[in-house]
């Protein structure tokens, strides 16, 4: 009888084995040796919280606070307050007369803009900003129209920073992915898409072209 | 072969383009160049009998503008806001409605002949062929099982079966023992697997002892697979691909992980991500409409008026990596200063249409790229300059891993 029970202790370490093996199936994340010491009670970014309403841990900021970054990082941000302008044809105007890239056209920033450029605008406006990127090419998007064309190639720097923060047409608003500075940045950029070779080459245009293409613009409108 | 070619020569073919052209005009309603327009200028905030956009849907348009549709058309597309500071009724009445957008001067943008090619398509746009059985494409299969697999399930059963042949030989050879005891016979010979053991002790030893090295091994492994997840692929609540969206689409992992690159965690994209690409696509190549739906149902878009007025639900993703709380992990540290590429750990889930955990992730796992791995990022981060100073003058000539930083500490991870 002795050897049946090594029999039967040999059949039950293959049981517990083919046990323990079953934490390869996809749905499962398997088995854990002290769940409370891995998950700690906590709320982790991005997890449920029963406390709210929502059931989310994220949330919004109190409405009209201002995060510290704004006060650091005042003398990147135009603007000194968080965005004065509304969602509309009116503050679109206003953005493009009244507010100002802050930081300068120098080749450094401009290559810091192309590195964001290249992963948040690329795939809809195209490499060399045709509108021909690849979710449009691809996926069937609609297509953006080119930055050196009729359309945007006196766009000013304003209307950009508006677009970027309300989105326009079909792009929605990029605030929540981009800081208020890589946006300037990508803009930066952006503007030796819209005249190529004319920015890119002289790397840094002086204050005076960039006003006269303001004052242009001005005087289309009106 | 000549002959032919200069007979077709001398036929001039500006008649015969022209023929081509006027089937096509009668076949398209000159639609062929206004498609193109329109998709180039239009499609942006305008569809055909798809809902509302930015701007109002153009189905039956000619039909609701002030006669004759065509002049008016014609005014509007060219410069809206000259017709909205005419006073026009019906232009203030669609500028109002419309959240009071503007729509894009044209004039200079598009000629006069393009206007009128547009006009001409969206009054008469080409019907769309439905493809036969496009509603079918709505579940791709996932020929996984749900439970365990069917080898582990049949290596049970088989065992289970041996385990009962064996006692059931052995009640048999039990009552057949007392029914010779009663008729006064010896106790029978035993049978089977038992006789040959009790025949062929070593051999029987022997194997005992292979059959139990292996079994130990397994267990080994089994046990220290617990807690590595490097096969976990769950399922989410909306079928997302990552294969489409960021291998054929070719967008860039941080446009929506864009935590990745600022904090902690790289985090899930909210809804308002999505709905950049998805206000205008609202069916997708794989499931249809049925799963971009869901979208539309957490952000509270309502895809018939073009507004955010329903409720809001929040999706339940489910977190594919997850290391345990105690292990401190910094996604922007890994891949701002480290300049480490996403697949060095996810693997290439490009190609994937279900995201899964592909690295194990465990302790021993992270100290092995630390031991090998130098920081590129942080000769030039300023923040960490002077430090890389000291250590290049303190291992001259060697590459400074992140063990050399200290990347081995306990503290720098469990805390």
């Amino acid at each position: 009888m002795i050897r049946n029970k090594h029999i039967i202790s040999i059949l039950s370490g293959i049981i517990g084995v083919l046990g323990v093996s079953c934490n390869n199936v996809p749905n499962s994340p398997g088995w854990e040796y002290m769940p409370d010491m891995y998950r700690s009670s906590s709320y982790e970014t991005n997890s449920g919280n029963p406390n709210f309403v929502d059931s989310m841990t994220n949330r919004q900021p109190v409405a009209g606070t201002i995060s510290q970054g704004w006060i650091a990082n005042s003398e990147f941000s135009a603007v000194k307050v968080p965005y004065p302008y509304k969602n509309d044809s009116l503050g679109y105007e206003l953005a493009g007369q009244n507010i100002k890239d802050p930081f300068p056209a120098s080749a450094e920033i401009i290559a810091q803009g192309k590195e964001r450029f290249e992963k948040y605008c690329i795939h809809c406006h195209g490499a060399s900003g045709q509108g021909d990127g690849s979710v449009v090419t691809v996926g069937n998007f609609p297509p953006p129209p080119a930055y050196n064309g009729a359309q945007l190639k006196n766009l000013p720097e304003g209307k950009m920073f508006h677009t970027l923060q309300y989105g326009k047409g079909m792009m929605g608003s990029h605030a929540s992915q981009l800081t208020a500075e890589e946006r300037w940045k990508i803009i930066r950029y952006v503007q030796t898409l819209q005249n190529p070779g004319g920015v890119a080459a002289a790397a840094a245009p002086s204050d005076s072209t960039k006003k006269e293409n303001t004052v242009k613009e001005k005087n289309k409108k009106a | 072969m000549n002959c032919i070619y200069s007979l077709v020569k001398q036929i001039s073919l500006k008649p015969l383009f022209l023929l081509t052209f006027f089937f096509a005009s009668l076949t398209y309603g000159w639609s062929a160049d206004g498609a193109k327009i329109f998709k180039q200028n239009c499609s942006r905030c305008h569809t055909i009998g798809h809902g509302l956009l930015t701007g109002p849907d153009l189905k039956d348009v000619a039909s609701r503008v002030p006669q004759p549709a065509d002049t008016w058309l014609f005014n509007w597309i060219k410069n809206n806001k000259k017709v909205l500071a005419s006073g026009d009724a019906y232009a203030n009445k669609v500028f109002n409605e419309n959240g009071k957008q503007n729509m894009d001067v044209m004039d200079g943008v598009i000629s006069d002949d393009d206007i009128k090619a547009v006009i001409a398509y969206v009054k008469n746009p080409p019907v769309e062929a439905k493809p036969a059985g496009g509603g079918e494409k709505t579940e791709t299969a996932h020929a996984e099982e749900k439970g365990m697999s069917t080898f582990a399930v049949l290596l049970i059963v088989a065992i289970a079966l041996i385990f009962l042949v064996a006692v059931l030989g052995n009640v048999k050879k039990n009552l057949q023992d007392i029914v010779n005891a009663k008729k006064g016979l010896p106790p029978s010979e035993p049978v089977g697997a038992v006789k040959w053991a009790s025949q062929n002790k070593r051999t029987f030893v022997l194997i005992l002892l292979v059959l139990g090295f292996f079994t130990l091994r397994a267990i080994y492994i089994g046990v220290m697979n617990i807690g590595v997840y490097d096969t976990y692929k769950p399922e989410q609540p909306i079928k997302f691909s990552h294969k489409t969206h960021a291998g054929k689409l070719a967008i860039n992992c941080v446009y929506c992980h864009s935590g990745a690159e600022k904090g902690k965690t790289s985090g899930i994209p909210s809804v308002n991500v999505c709905m950049n690409c998805h206000k205008a696509i609202s069916e997708g190549p794989l499931t249809g409409k049925v799963e971009i739906a869901k979208i539309y149902d957490a952000v509270g878009w309502d895809p018939a008026t073009g507004k955010y007025n329903k409720p809001q639900h929040p999706l339940k993703w489910n977190r594919v990596h997850a290391l345990p709380d105690f292990a401190y992990f910094n996604h922007s540290q890994h891949v701002v200063v480290g300049k480490q590429d996403c697949k060095n750990c996810h693997g290439d889930i490009a190609s994937m249409d279900v995201a899964q955990q592909i690295s194990p992730l465990t302790m021993g796992w992270c100290v092995e790229c630390h031991r090998k791995t130098e920081v590129p990022g942080m000769a030039t981060n300023p923040y960490y300059a002077d430090l890389h100073k000291k250590l290049a003058e303190k291992y001259k000539g060697e590459p400074i891993t992140v063990e050399k930083m200290g990347g081995l500490d306990c503290i720098k991870c469990h805390y």
